[in-house]
């Protein structure tokens, strides 16, 4: 049975969807219908959710996430790299 | 690593510099500071290039590398900060949290539906600036916690801060990140 410290305990050290299908089942039962920490715990799950998605788009290089590095920057690193012979 | 690729590093320049780039600049908000930790990794990644194993994503290789630069710099940060505990103190007396492990129980109410946002790519654009708003301390609680995925114990341990404080900080981050992301998302809506 769930009571929101389990709730608030597992979520401070989880991300909610990492948890076992029968765990996540009965957290997102109470966070629906409790009254006292739902709307608290529902905000926390939605900014897990974002952050998931923005990992994701994140690792596969999505386009509108893009902040290209100044030319300049690389071309100051190509120079580093040139002068760094690789360990033997 | 192949011969080539490790007597090539200028071509993980063109292929990954932007990618690496970006990762920093997000969790560390300084470009100048970015670019840096961006040059460290390469520069460590030729140092080790005899240790990567073939098979595995270069790309994922000079991450994993750069995520613990980020990670380290941030530990460094916070722990050169003041933690005033008193505001948590006083949380940690309340009632409600003793009884619930929670701050409040009235969070605003979103006034978009953030999970149909999050299916757009343009609202991660619009997180990634918001991620970039927010309070130092704020900023380094969640992308400890969301984004590098460390768990409650290790951020704590690591801060020199207690579970509570920790709790107060994502909280804070939280609020703040729903704040900006409804004013530039709906104000993003208007004008197209």
């Amino acid at each position: 049975m769930w009571r929101c410290k389990h709730v608030a305990d597992a979520l401070a050290k989880h991300h909610y969807w990492e948890l076992p299908w029968a765990r996540r089942v009965g957290l997102k039962l109470h966070v629906c219908l409790c009254a006292v920490c739902g709307r608290f715990h529902r905000q926390v799950m939605v900014m897990q959710d974002a952050a998931h998605h923005f990992h994701e788009a994140e690792a596969q290089d999505d386009p509108h996430l893009r902040i290209p590095m100044p030319e300049e920057t690389k071309r100051r690193l190509k120079e580093a790299v040139r002068t760094r012979p690789p360990a033997p | 690593m192949t011969t080539e690729s490790a007597l090539n590093p200028e071509r993980w320049i063109d292929e990954h510099a932007d990618f690496l780039y970006r990762y920093a600049l997000t969790r560390v908000r300084d470009h100048s500071l970015a670019e840096d930790m961006v040059q460290e990794t390469f520069l460590a990644a030729i140092k080790s290039a005899a240790r990567f194993k073939e098979g595995l994503s270069e790309r994922a290789w000079l991450v994993g590398i750069l995520k613990h630069k980020v990670v380290d710099h941030i530990r460094k940060a916070v722990r050169e900060t003041v933690v005033d505990q008193t505001e948590v103190l006083e949380l940690e007396k309340s009632k409600l949290f003793q009884w619930s492990g929670i701050p409040t129980m009235r969070p605003e109410k979103w006034h978009i539906n953030p999970r149909r946002a999050f299916e757009q790519k343009e609202f991660l654009a619009v997180f990634q600036q918001c991620l970039m708003t927010l309070k130092p301390r704020e900023h380094t609680a969640f992308t400890l916690r969301e984004l590098e995925d460390q768990d409650t114990d290790t951020i704590c341990k690591e801060l020199g801060i207690t579970p509570n404080h920790l709790w107060v900080m994502l909280h804070r981050a939280r609020n703040a990140l729903k704040t900006c992301l409804e004013t530039k998302w709906i104000n993003r809506n208007r004008t197209d």
